[in-house]
């Protein structure tokens, strides 16, 4: 069995169940919406009376730890359910009849929970979609 | 190639079993496996899909342990269990080819075997819609597409007709005829009409126990002058159900004509009439033999 082609379709097949999804229409725009408010000054992160001088590296730091703060809170709703949705649908049962490990299944679940967390970190940080041909 | 059950069980609770004692050797063929709802069928087919481990005996896929080894099994394995389920969002090739990658097929043939799969299961003009519009009978075709990925030696299929229209149930039973031969197939169902149309042995069982194993001729066999027809009286029905096993009726319009099963001739006007499958699983579930 060729590992990397398991991992690839295991995280492949859960990624692109997950982003078809209308829920994953809304985070993405709830969070394009918050990389926006960042980048025009709406949010800002400040210690006491201190703020960063507003140049590209801090604005670009700020983004960067305002949408991971936000992914911390909303990535777990993102990320939940995927070993449950295997055994609900009845495809778990099909997998366990298959040469496939556990430790290859947890981790292609991983590499796609890290996938989906990475790509909607990065379009909150440049408003940009990593994955232009997904939505549908 | 065989597989060999050998005292098989298994305890759910302290006094539950779903299966007890069940020996039986499996050879090439279309194995109909029958029997009411309840009966312990799929916890069988779960523990020869290696799903569940059985809590007594042992399956030996030729001389492996399947209990011990059950890689042994998954290597030639193909299953489709009663409650198949996809990915909703995902359209027939991309299940098939994530389930292609599970079961350690190479990308070369991938794509030969899908297109293949697609075309039996007739699947090719729908195999880019996402598999959340399917009906039950097109879900239940690309769940028999995924089960013949890996050209299985062992295929097994639980309660596969459930959902399929009339048309698509006779297309199941010729695919299931066409791949028999060098394989073994294992199908469970309580429509008996499947297991008439394919089978080249049948296994009843009920309660969790193996009540006979036979080819189908031989079943038949032994209800020869034990199956008869007559007409009765509307009226009368109740009263003769209460009484006989009865596995068909007609109305007519002198009254209705039943098909009852019984040991001896149950009126003066029966007919001993030739047994179906039907009768022969009606004589054995309801205790008679």
């Amino acid at each position: 069995m060729n590992q990397a082609r398991v991992i690839y379709h295991l995280a492949r097949a859960d990624f692109l169940e997950r982003v078809r999804r209308y829920s994953f229409l809304i985070m993405l725009g709830l969070v394009i919406f918050l990389g926006y408010q960042t980048g025009i000054g709406n949010l800002t992160l400040e210690l006491g009376q201190y703020r960063g001088e507003y140049n590209s590296a801090w604005v670009g730091a700020m983004m960067s730890l305002i949408a991971t703060f936000f992914l911390g809170w909303f990535g777990f709703y993102l990320v939940k359910g995927s070993v449950a949705r295997d055994r609900e649908t009845g495809v778990g049962q099909i997998m366990a009849t298959t040469p496939l490990t556990r430790p290859l299944y947890t981790f292609g679940k991983w590499v796609s929970n890290f996938s989906r967390a990475d790509g909607n970190g990065y379009r909150a940080r440049t408003g940009r979609s990593r994955y232009p041909a997904y939505a549908r | 190639m065989k597989l060999t059950i050998t005292n098989l069980g298994k305890q759910y609770r302290h006094d539950v079993w779903g299966l007890k004692d069940f020996s039986l050797e499996i050879r090439p063929g279309i194995l109909g496996l029958l029997g009411p709802n309840g009966a312990g069928k799929s916890t069988f087919m779960r523990m020869l899909a290696t799903i569940t481990k059985p809590t007594d005996g042992t399956i030996r896929w030729n001389e492996a342990d399947v209990v011990k080894s059950p890689d042994a099994l998954r290597v030639v394995l193909g299953y489709l269990p009663q409650d198949f389920g996809v990915y909703p969002n995902l359209n027939a090739i991309e299940f098939l080819e994530y389930m292609a990658a599970i079961k350690g097929l190479n990308r070369n043939s991938t794509k030969k075997r899908i297109d293949e799969l697609l075309q039996v299961v007739n699947l090719v003009e729908a195999a880019k819609r996402p598999l959340g519009g399917y009906s039950g009978g097109m879900r239940q075709r690309v769940g028999i597409a995924q089960a013949l990925l890996n050209d299985p030696q062992l295929l097994i299929v639980d309660e596969p007709t459930v959902g399929l229209d009339p048309e698509e149930r006779v297309r199941f039973r010729n695919l299931l005829s066409d791949l028999s031969g060098e394989r073994i197939v294992i199908l469970s169902t309580h429509i008996v009409s499947d297991v008439e149309a394919t089978a080249t042995h049948i296994v009843l069982i009920n309660k969790g126990r193996l009540l006979c194993e036979s080819a189908p001729e031989e079943l038949l066999k032994e209800l020869d002058g034990k199956v008869w027809e007559w007409v009765v009286k509307s009226e009368d029905l109740p009263a003769l159900k209460q009484k006989h096993i009865i596995s068909g009726t007609i109305r007519r319009t002198d009254g209705v004509q039943v098909r009852v099963v019984s040991e001896s001739q149950p009126e003066a006007s029966a007919q001993s009439i030739s047994p179906n499958l039907e009768d022969a699983y009606l004589y054995f579930i309801g205790g008679h033999a």
